[in-house]
């Protein structure tokens, strides 16, 4: 009884101060920000999770002021937790939606969107 | 009908016949002298059934999961994007490799070898947390398979339970139903305290803390399960040590208390499944 209620105690005290899972994976941080209004095209639309993704269900879609989508052409491998694109050409200015849909390592799927502005 | 609804519908499908594949086929083992012979035969067909249910619920997995994933049921029509979840996903293969357990166990029931049938509705149960809220990481997948096989043991014991109270009332059958019946009693109690430990931690180490926010469905399904938990717990302990101990004196009053007490566990736990397949799919958050 002398050793186990200490034991006890550390497993009980290890699990309270552990950090939580997710288990789904929101939008950590992204590049253009959310409301961000930037001088020049961005070189590349980045989105960091809070989950590793499965690459092949995980993407997004750059939509102009007008709802037309602007191609993305390249896909740069980012970590586990991160979709990297490449606009296929320069974005001129106006607002922009990126519309984002991720599945997660533990098969959840979540999607969102945010907007940024490329000023004239 | 949402890709969610039928996947709860599944996964709440597949856990019952586990359940009662791994707590029932292996309360069968438990049982002692005669009425193990008499309990195996009561739970032969049941079993082949749950075996069957388990596998086809197994099998409609990979495409009702594509279609969550792809949000349109019209995926699953779709060759190339089934093949590319199997094949490009955890969840994927995860879901056959599942699958594969679960019809390897239908097919080793149907052969006639109920102990194996129950190690693989085991490691069908332990497959279970390789994905979902636990695959986070290693120590909170074991936690999570220490807390399934548990509650399903417990869960899934129940109905054996009750065929043993009913042949305790046959005086030959008596004296090795009731020595069954104490057996279970024993690790009753264990599976029932690596239950609620192993949930607090599970609870702890997805939420960081205990359920606290109502207004998000998981933390409030959570909470209900913890209600229906925390009921069986006290039903059983009133079983144990209010009935049991009247049985001698007071055999058919006894009985019938226990016989009530022991399905209002079994209505729970079901109830507790349910909630499982359902809050295990939303964010808990």
């Amino acid at each position: 009884m002398t050793r186990t209620l200490p034991f006890a105690v550390g497993v009980l005290a290890a699990f309270t101060i552990s950090n939580p899972a997710w288990a789904h994976a929101h939008l950590k941080s992204s590049s253009p920000s959310d409301g961000a209004i930037i001088e020049s095209s961005p070189a590349r639309i980045g989105l960091q999770f809070t989950e590793d993704l499965e690459p092949s269900f995980s993407g997004v879609t750059l939509l102009s002021t007008g709802g037309e989508e602007v191609p993305l052409t390249k896909t740069v491998q980012g970590d586990g937790a991160s979709v990297v694109r490449v606009p296929a050409r320069a974005l001129v200015s106006g607002s922009y939606d990126v519309h984002w849909h991720v599945l997660s390592k533990d098969g959840h799927a979540t999607s969102g969107s945010y907007s940024f502005v490329v000023k004239p | 009908m949402s890709p969610e609804t039928a996947l709860a519908i599944e996964r709440f499908l597949n856990d019952t016949s586990l359940t009662f594949i791994w707590g029932g086929g292996g309360m069968t083992w438990v049982a002692i002298g005669a009425s193990r012979a008499h309990l195996s035969t009561s739970m032969r067909i049941p079993l082949k059934f749950a075996s069957v249910m388990a596998s086809c619920s197994a099998i409609l997995a990979l495409p009702i999961h594509t279609a969550l994933i792809e949000g349109d049921w019209t995926a699953i029509d779709k060759g190339h994007v089934l093949a590319a979840v199997l094949t490009s996903t955890n969840v994927g293969k995860y879901a056959l490799l599942h699958a594969i357990v679960c019809l390897t166990m239908a097919a080793v029931s149907f052969l006639g070898c109920e102990r194996a049938a129950v190690v693989l509705s085991g490691l069908a149960i332990v497959s279970l947390a390789a994905t979902g809220h636990a695959s986070q990481s290693p120590a909170h997948m074991v936690v999570d398979a220490v807390h399934a096989l548990s509650a399903c043991a417990w869960v899934g014991a129940l109905m054996p339970f009750a065929f043993l109270l009913r042949m305790s009332a046959d005086p030959g059958r008596a004296r090795d139903s009731i020595a069954s019946m104490r057996r279970f009693s024993l690790l009753g109690h264990a599976a029932v305290a690596f239950t609620l430990i192993s949930g607090l931690a599970n609870t702890i180490l997805t939420l960081g803390g205990l359920p606290a926010n109502p207004t998000s469905p998981y933390q409030f399904e959570l909470i209900v399960k913890v209600c229906a938990v925390f009921s069986m717990t006290g039903i059983a302990m009133v079983n144990r040590y209010l009935f049991v101990p009247r049985l001698r004196a007071d055999p058919i009053s006894s009985r019938y208390w226990l016989v009530i007490g022991t399905s209002a566990e079994v209505v729970l736990g079901l109830f507790a499944i349910a909630m499982v397949a359902s809050f295990g799919l939303q964010d808990p958050f």
